[in-house]
């Protein structure tokens, strides 16, 4: 087992390669850079040729790729050209609000998924099952931007019982931006206050069920489809032939086996959410990782968006990692070597 | 495929004591895109404690949802009893509430299937799938149900049973599969054990032992056995009686060495023509029954097995045959157990039984291809002697 994750790790390192080489390279084909983006279209040739010496875009290509990745040997990702505030600063700081939101849609996309799922499984063609199926359908088709402004309008203008963005409320929440950024942690466990553990909470729910919805929606179908597959399987009659109680059937024979693909699903929907929800993060004024990035995007921050993206595919491989060594211990049949 | 049959063992199954199984005119049918199923009409037998009875039959002909509509484990919704009894040592399965019956099935009736490659559950372990049936059944701690899983397994001659309890089911051979699977059915000592095609997806060479390791387990634990199986040489020499089913319906019984000596229904002629023997000096050819069994969603109005029988008369394409002494109106239901009858309006004598085929007479238009073909066989089996 041991091996087989050095082993994965190591494959870390050329995708990394591939990756950086391939951004560097895009990102300068692409017309405009930092300083253009920055000074803006009536700016002096020679504010431009200034601004770009001083980023050191003037040098040759590759001789800019060999000093970046010479940076990121030493462990350091580059500094932002937009407001020179180091990489490795900014992710720290916004990295916890993208962990935050991902960990609670992830929450409710499996909390309500897999039971919601099962119940339509064990119901197949019932009234419930195909509400149910319409319903995922619904959720996998539905747009964020629109189901967030939905959201917005429906709980916070109109009904007002939730906040509509940002991660706390500046009234109840005595947060001095020091500490760790992870703002449930910091309120319950550090700070030991409920009132600011709520605040955090319910500024939490209308991005998370944004996030959620189709993950939740795709957690769902997939729990459908493979229970249904379990189901029919001779051990399942099996256990019915020992007489088990329909709870153990549920829990111990079709469950265990039917989280076998259900946990890839969660595995990638985790990874992919876990890179930053750049629409809900606009529409919740969310300082997390996928708004940050859009923003580098718009100001064509070369290093942001290299480092950014670098980080992310590490997050991916990772979270696939783990998710792979769980399922190793959820199938027995599996044993990585 | 096919084991050798040997007729040398059974004995008549003891009558008159009070029935461990009471079927009485059990229908079951299914509902498909094609239409109504009927997979079981209308089958009554007795089983009798200790007893070791054989059913048989070829696929689709309603030996296996006959022992699931006993457990109460047809596929829903589409497989349902549509009438019928099954009493169970006094207890009326059928109107059993749902958590009785529970409590029955792994506890009084056990069932081994056919598969043991896709019957046992492919992420818990051996132990744990033993010890799930002791601890949802009595009240007996971890350490003692485990004790009881590990003498189970040693009773099924497990080997190194003690670190196998460990292992899961990838682990193991097929055949050490399916002694795990009669150790998960034996391990509360059940009173009847319902073995479907227990060895039918296994080798050859492993099939003898499963077979005589069910026979002996069954002597040890004292349990009843219902042995269902396509292959009459699996029964032959393990069983006292034998039930012969066809569409849905037995069409003979009696005790194992009767039948094989003087099998009377045409439909048991030709499985018996179709196997090979070791008492006929291998010198027989092997005869396949011709045609394919009706279609349950249509069933015929007379004899179902009529269309492909070489006895037929114009009375079994009017009217189905019921159990009875054969050649005599004598009917089952009013007979001691055990008693050889069957489902026919002109049953085979053992001469044409021998001959696979009807002495000339009463050839029917409708048997007339079955009928040529016999005659071939005869001339083949003429020229080799």
């Amino acid at each position: 087992m041991l091996k087989y994750i050095v082993r994965r790790l190591l494959l870390l390192i050329p995708i990394l390669l591939g990756l950086s080489l391939f951004l560097v390279v895009f990102l300068h084909l692409l017309p405009g850079d930092p300083c253009s983006a920055n000074l803006g279209e009536h700016s002096t040739p020679e504010n431009l040729a200034r601004c770009r010496t001083g980023l050191g875009l003037d040098r040759p290509i590759y001789q800019q790729y060999f000093d970046y990745m010479a940076g990121l040997l030493h462990g350091d990702l580059g500094v932002s050209a937009t407001n020179k505030v180091s990489v490795t600063t900014e992710f720290a700081a916004r990295f916890p609000a993208t962990f935050e939101l991902t960990v609670s849609a992830m929450f409710l996309a499996i909390g309500v998924g897999i039971p919601l799922g099962v119940a339509a499984a064990k119901r197949q063609y019932s009234l419930f099952d195909n509400f149910a199926t319409v319903a995922s359908l619904i959720g996998i088709s539905i747009p964020i931007f629109f189901l967030g402004l939905l959201l917005q309008y429906l709980f916070g203008v109109w009904l007002h019982w939730l906040p509509t963005a940002g991660r706390y409320d500046l009234a109840t929440y005595s947060y001095d931006g020091a500490g760790t950024n992870f703002l449930l942690w910091e309120s319950l466990v550090i700070n030991h206050n409920l009132a600011e553990f709520a605040d955090v909470l319910r500024h939490l729910i209308l991005p998370a069920v944004a996030l959620g919805t189709i993950p939740l929606a795709v957690v769902a179908r997939i729990t459908r489809s493979a229970v249904l597959e379990v189901l029919s399987e001779d051990y399942v009659r099996t256990a019915r032939a020992k007489g088990l109680t329909s709870k153990r059937i549920d829990d111990r024979h079709v469950l265990r086996n039917a989280m076998l693909p259900i946990s890839t699903v969660i595995g990638l929907q985790t990874g992919l959410l876990l890179g930053g929800a750049v629409l809900t993060e606009q529409i919740f004024s969310w300082g997390g990782v996928g708004n940050w990035l859009f923003q580098a995007a718009v100001d064509k921050d070369f290093v942001v968006i290299q480092s950014g993206a670098l980080i992310l595919a590490t997050i991916f491989v990772l979270v696939n990692l783990v998710v792979d060594i769980g399922y190793a211990y959820l199938n027995p049949r599996i044993r990585y070597s | 495929m096919t084991r050798m049959i040997d007729t040398t063992t059974s004995a008549v199954p003891s009558a008159g004591d009070t029935p461990l199984l009471k079927v009485c005119d059990l229908r079951v049918e299914f509902s498909s895109s094609s239409g109504r199923v009927h997979a079981v009409n209308g089958v009554s037998f007795e089983l009798q404690p200790h007893e070791l009875l054989g059913i048989v039959g070829e696929s689709g002909c309603g030996k296996s949802v006959t022992s699931l509509a006993i457990l109460r484990l047809l596929a829903k919704p589409a497989g349902r009893v549509v009438g019928g009894q099954v009493e169970f040592d006094g207890t009326d399965l059928l109107g059993l509430d749902d958590d009785d019956m529970r409590d029955l099935r792994g506890r009084q009736v056990a069932m081994i299937f056919q598969d043991p490659m896709t019957s046992l559950n492919p992420v818990t372990t051996i132990g744990e799938q033993l010890t799930e049936v002791v601890r949802s059944h009595t009240k007996m701690s971890r350490q003692a149900a485990e004790k009881r899983a590990l003498e189970t397994l040693e009773l099924v001659g497990l080997p190194n049973a003690k670190a196998r309890l460990k292992d899961f089911p990838h682990q193991f051979s097929g055949g050490m599969r399916q002694r795990v699977m009669i150790a998960m059915a034996l391990i509360l000592g059940p009173k009847l054990l319902i073995a479907d095609e227990p060895t039918t997806a296994l080798d050859v060479t492993i099939q003898a032992q499963i077979l005589d390791l069910i026979a002996r387990v069954a002597r040890e634990t004292g349990a009843a056995v219902m042995l269902i199986t396509h292959d009459l040489g699996v029964v032959a020499g393990m069983t006292q009686r034998i039930q012969v089913m066809y569409a849905g319906q037995i069409v003979e019984t009696a005790a194992t060495d009767e039948l094989f000596a003087h099998p009377r229904h045409p439909y048991t002629v030709g499985l018996l023509r179709s196997i090979p023997r070791l008492d006929d000096g291998g010198s027989r050819e092997l005869i396949p029954i011709d045609g394919l069994p009706p279609d349950l969603t249509r069933l015929p109005p007379g004899c179902p097995f009529a269309p492909r029988c070489a006895w037929a008369i114009e009375r079994c394409l009017a009217e189905n045959p019921s159990l009875t002494v054969p050649g005599t109106a004598q009917a089952a239901a009013d007979l001691p157990l055990g008693t050889h009858v069957a489902a026919c309006w002109n049953p085979a004598t053992d001469e044409e039984a021998r001959a696979g085929m009807p002495a000339s007479g009463h050839i029917s238009a409708v048997s007339a291809a079955a009928q040529t073909r016999a005659a071939q066989a005869a001339v083949a089996l003429g020229g080799q002697e």
